[in-house]
């Protein structure tokens, strides 16, 4: 094996390695394409996620066949819930990949969640929506930000097939239409960077 | 004369090294080794002859060399060997205590073991490579090539006939316990081919034995084929990857060292452990909330309140009461033998009496059904036999 092809391949299991241990990734745009893992470009085009590309047949359904228990997440109806209300308020063009979708805010998802239990919105609603949120922040499924109280689809979604884009344009029809976003203003590049790190 | 005396002597050393041969799977007359560890005592005993050298050993002294295995095991298998002329007396006398072994049947034990450890396929690729070395030996004949050839169609026949029969009788686990017979097909049959081409090359007047080993060839390719597939549906995408129980996977990962764990994961990607929400998740998700909390949804209500469908309870009720007054015909009662006759045959006449049973029974029909203690019987009716009573209304 020639040098090059070795360092290329320390490469990849380095980034493999640190995918397989902390999930995608968010890394500068200038990385080096890394065999086996799809790159999310973030809208804005400031970084890239690193996602993962698992073949078809290989996902969780293979926990199933197999009958191992799948990873445990709480309240796992409700954060599944959430999940598909935050598709239905960050998936606006719907004839686009869900992957980077736009913002959606936690007025929104509040609201869509009141529509779809039927019922005025109620004070447990609220520390409900905002565990599911952190949950699925957390396994970046979303990129909840707390403190904007906006979210934004997270990489994982990038790994949905044509087929589920269908089933949740199907359900994105049958929950209530999520009213129109009020964003918060711009957060400066400061502002940002001083999130980021009181995020780590 | 000189020569059949010959020809028997032949013969019978044939015959004798055969019986060393079988002795290792002969526990007794007619029964073969069913369990390995018999072939662990044969081979102790043979070790033991093995280190004693020229003076041979004794049933005591080999009892003793062997302790590692129950005394009487020892004995038995002991006596075996003999019986088969494994073992034999050192020198044939009468009272001749030493014995010393063949080495015939020591050949046949390793060739069991690795048959055991590897199914066969190790000595089938060593006897194709045997095969196309002696076809292609410049003084091989024609016989040789012919001879070549049967030899591998057996073989091959006899491979896909058992997998053939597995595939088509037995259960996927029983099928997968015995999958070594499909591994390596493609490697097994590329060397057949080729000593089948070899043969073809230089005899081509082999070509009808060549036919049948094309046809041998193909069956077990057909049979591999079909085995694999079998499995592969019931075993799902993943499980059939490498034919192993499911089991066996959970027991390498969990008692192998994270060095050997990395080594099977190196040059794998997966994903982090993560929970996940398919689409098909979401969807049941939002339904169950939504059924849950949603106010207490109206009943289904006809779509037409006049001509709403009746109930069919009200519907076989109606039609019991019609045929009830059918057969009453404006009268209180009406006598049952009169009834069946009016209807004819006797088909005609049970299923009215069903009707009149089920309008006795009904709970909101007036009818009721009495039978009394005689019975007519008239050759000339449709139903000659018929016990007598009466079917009336119930006045309350």
């Amino acid at each position: 094996m020639s040098t090059e092809a070795v360092e290329r391949r320390l490469y990849n299991a380095m980034w493999w390695a640190k995918v397989q241990s902390a999930g995608p990734l968010e890394v500068d745009p200038d990385t080096p394409a890394v065999a086996g893992l799809t790159r999310a470009a973030a809208p804005d085009g400031s970084s890239v996620w690193l996602v993962p590309t698992l073949p078809s047949g290989a996902g969780h359904g293979v926990l199933d066949e197999l009958d191992a228990p799948p990873v445990a997440v709480e309240q796992p109806n409700e954060t599944a819930r959430i999940l598909a209300i935050c598709v239905a308020c960050c998936w606006t063009d719907r004839s686009a990949p869900a992957w980077p979708g736009s913002t959606g805010t936690l007025a929104q998802v509040r609201s869509v969640y009141a529509g779809m239990r039927g019922r005025p919105e109620q004070s447990s609603d609220l520390t409900l929506i905002i565990g599911s949120l952190r949950r699925l922040h957390a396994t970046h499924w979303l990129l909840w930000d707390d403190k904007a109280a906006e979210v934004r689809l997270g990489p994982r979604v990038i790994t949905w097939t044509a087929a589920d884009l269908t089933t949740l344009r199907d359900l994105c029809r049958h929950l209530p239409e999520p009213p129109a976003a009020v964003l918060s203003p711009q957060v400066s590049p400061v502002d940002e960077q001083e999130l980021e790190e009181s995020d780590e | 004369m000189d020569a059949t005396l010959l020809d028997a002597e032949a013969d019978a050393a044939v015959l004798r090294v055969y019986r060393q041969v079988f002795a290792v799977l002969a526990r007794e007359a007619g029964a073969m080794i069913v369990d390995p560890d018999l072939l662990d005592a044969d081979q102790a005993i043979l070790d033991a002859f093995a280190e004693a050298g020229s003076d041979g050993l004794t049933v005591e002294q080999a009892t003793l060399a062997c302790r590692a295995y129950p005394h009487d095991v020892i004995v038995r298998r002991f006596e075996v060997l003999r019986q088969y002329g494994a073992i034999t007396k050192l020198v044939d006398r009468p009272n001749e205590l030493r014995h010393r072994a063949a080495f015939a049947p020591y050949v046949m034990l390793m060739f069991l073991r690795r048959m055991s450890v590897q199914g066969g396929q190790g000595e089938l690729h060593q006897l194709l490579t045997l095969e196309a070395h002696s076809v292609s030996d410049p003084q091989a004949t024609a016989d040789d090539g012919s001879a070549s050839i049967g030899r591998l169609t057996k073989v091959f026949r006899l491979l896909g006939n058992e997998l053939a029969i597995l595939v088509s009788t037995s259960t996927t686990a029983q099928l997968r316990e015995n999958a070594q017979l499909a591994w390596g097909n493609e490697r097994l049959i590329e060397q057949a081919e080729k000593v089948h081409r070899l043969v073809l090359d230089r005899w081509p007047e082999l070509h009808r034995d060549c036919t049948s080993l094309r046809m041998a060839l193909a069956a077990y390719a057909d049979a591999v084929q079909l085995a694999a597939g079998r499995l592969v549906e019931r075993a799902g995408t993943t499980r059939a990857l490498g034919l192993l129980p499911i089991e066996t996977w959970l027991t390498f990962s969990r008692g192998s060292d994270p060095g050997t764990l990395a080594a099977v994961l190196d040059g794998l990607l997966f994903d982090a452990a993560a929970p996940d929400f398919s689409a098909q998740t979401m969807v049941e998700a939002v339904e169950t909330g939504r059924r849950s909390g949603t106010a207490r949804m109206a009943p289904p209500r006809p779509t037409a309140d006049a001509d709403a469908p009746e109930s069919a309870a009200a519907t076989d009720r109606e039609d019991l009461r019609a045929e009830a007054e059918r057969v009453l015909a404006g009268r209180p009662s009406v006598d049952i033998v009169e009834v069946i006759d009016e209807a004819g045959d006797w088909i005609t006449a049970r299923r009215v009496l069903a009707e009149l049973t089920a309008a006795h029974l009904h709970d909101e029909l007036d009818y009721e059904l009495v039978w009394s203690d005689g019975m007519r019987i008239d050759p000339t009716a449709g139903t000659p036999w018929a016990t007598e009573g009466v079917f009336r209304r119930v006045v309350r």
